[in-house]
């Protein structure tokens, strides 16, 4: 059988290019195919036209040349083209290397164009790094925007502590103001000890007895009033802390309860009750900066619902906490409105807000959903009450370190 | 991934060793020739290992040895460029052959990366 027309046929119509070229890349042979591709002319290739002058990258001929002078007699690689009108040709070329009757190097081979294939992966992966990239610009935006919001919230708490902290200070000023006046009649006794009074006419006349044991009341009162100073400015500041929010360690979830409470006091003191239902729960392992700060927004959202409501009675804030299969459990819930159910696949998406303008900023629930699931794999949700009123809870899984 | 730290492995020509080093810093030494054949292994290698580095360090590829890379080799750099940058590593490439840097700019990649 002689298939050799048939080779022929196949060699000039195809859509490959074959050629035949000397070892130094002189080319000897080149189908119609490769003669379009390259944009040269049967007279060009009589004319002893290089192939060396079609390389991309010139320094694919070293390539080629470490090939030629081993002991391979073919090969197949990837070589990139320009052709006569500058177009960029990505090929794979197969080759194989023989000698001719006067024992010179040929090599005989194909190479089928590539490039729209390669062109379409190389701008997928082009169009991959560049949404990477604005990925990762839309994070550092959203991350700020966090930040903000966190310092935006502790502004809007600001007044609420510096109330608090302004009702023990009243008391102290006048306290001091008693302690003072003490001191002035216990000299004034002294003095007059000195002077040969008796005692039990001092006494009398000048409330020793009381002096004694209100100092005593007013010190303790003082002491009281410094406390919750101390204890809100601490809340304040272990909440305001800009930590790395990578960072986890074992944390005192009830304890953040009442700190949270503490710090966000005028938010729900005038219009709600707060009922506390703190399970015994282990430390849980997690962030508890990015953890305060979902604390403090669903608190301050239960408080805002209940604000919302027409009535002027005091709503309810129900917070618990337990241990469920070993995971730490949190719900809130409050007594306003709920929320309604049109809108309740987008409570969780950013610059989302149902409050009015100027008043939310839409990243609150957002944030929550952010710290709680991509951050620590947890679970956030809510659910309408049956009476009215929504629960927001949440779930830290795996959430002890124990 | 992690039991073949600072063993060389080969993939068909492809010669990858990493030392993690020190300085929140991961070196890959990249050998001999990243072609269509070994570039998916080169990608996997490459993947196992960001996943199991911390976020935010630094990916330093040494390619002072690396002779060739095909247009799958690139496609793979990009792809690991990707991949650190959800990690949220930085990504360089240090002494990167010219012969080789041709082949980025020839395509348009150069850009994308941080040689150092």
């Amino acid at each position: 059988m002689n298939y050799s027309g048939g080779f022929t046929r196949l060699i000039n119509d195809s859509k490959i290019l074959f050629f035949v070229t000397k070892k130094d890349g002189t080319i000897l042979y080149l189908n119609p195919f490769g003669q379009k591709l390259l944009g040269i002319t049967s007279k060009n290739i009589l004319e002893g036209i290089n192939s060396i002058q079609f390389y991309a990258n010139p320094d694919d001929k070293d390539d080629l040349d470490s090939i030629l002078n081993s002991e391979q007699s073919s090969f197949d690689i990837e070589i990139r083209l320009l052709n006569k009108d500058g177009r960029l040709i990505t090929g794979h070329e197969f080759g194989y290397i023989q000698k001719n009757d006067n024992g010179e190097q040929e090599i005989y081979g194909f190479i089928n164009d590539i490039s729209d294939f390669i062109q379409l992966n190389l701008d997928t992966a082009k169009l991959n790094i560049e949404m990477a990239e604005a990925n990762q610009k839309l994070q550092d935006a959203y991350n700020t925007m966090a930040q903000q919001e966190k310092m935006a919230t502790i502004g809007e708490l600001a007044a609420g502590v510096a109330h608090e902290i302004n009702n023990p200070l009243g008391f102290i000023k006048s306290n001091s103001r008693s302690l003072k006046k003490y001191l002035e009649m216990l000299t004034d006794i002294f003095q007059k000890i000195s002077n040969s009074f008796s005692l039990k006419e001092i006494k009398n006349a000048d409330k020793v007895d009381f002096i004694l044991s209100d100092v005593k009341d007013v010190i303790d009162e003082n002491e009281d009033g410094l406390n919750r100073i101390a204890r809100i400015t601490e809340s304040l500041k272990r909440f305001a802390r800009m930590g790395d929010e990578d960072v986890k360690a074992d944390f005192d979830l009830n304890q953040a309860i009442l700190d949270t409470l503490n710090i966000a006091k005028l938010q729900y003191k005038y219009i709600a009750d707060i009922k506390l239902e703190l399970g015994e729960i282990p430390m849980v392992f997690c962030n508890g900066d990015s953890i305060n700060q979902v604390l403090l927004n669903l608190i301050v959202n239960a408080a805002n619902a209940i604000e919302m409501l027409e009535s002027k009675e005091r709503g309810e804030i129900k917070i618990t906490t337990s241990l469920e299969n070993n995971l730490v459990t949190f719900s809130v819930s409050d007594s306003g409105p709920g929320i309604d159910p049109s809108v309740a696949n987008k409570i969780f998406d950013p610059f989302f807000t149902t409050k009015e303008v100027g008043k939310g900023t839409g990243l609150g629930l957002s944030l929550c959903y952010d710290i709680i699931v991509q951050k620590h794999q947890g679970k956030i949700w809510f659910e309408n009450l049956e009476k009215s009123g929504a629960k927001f809870s949440f779930i830290l899984p795996g959430g002890t370190n124990e | 991934m992690a039991e073949n730290i600072g063993e060389t492995i080969e993939y068909d020509g492809l010669f990858l060793n990493t030392d993690t080093g020190s300085n929140n810093e991961i070196k890959v030494n990249v050998k001999g020739r990243l072609e269509t054949a070994n570039s998916i292994n080169f990608l996997n290698y490459m993947t196992q290992l960001i996943d199991a580095s911390p976020t935010g360090c630094d990916l330093i590829l040494e390619m002072s040895e690396l002779y060739y890379v095909s247009s799958t080799g690139i496609g793979a750099f990009t792809t690991i460029l990707v991949n650190s940058k959800k990690r949220n590593m930085q990504l360089f490439i240090k002494n990167m052959q010219p012969k080789v840097m041709s082949v980025l700019e020839l395509l348009g990649f150069t850009d994308f990366f941080n040689f150092i």
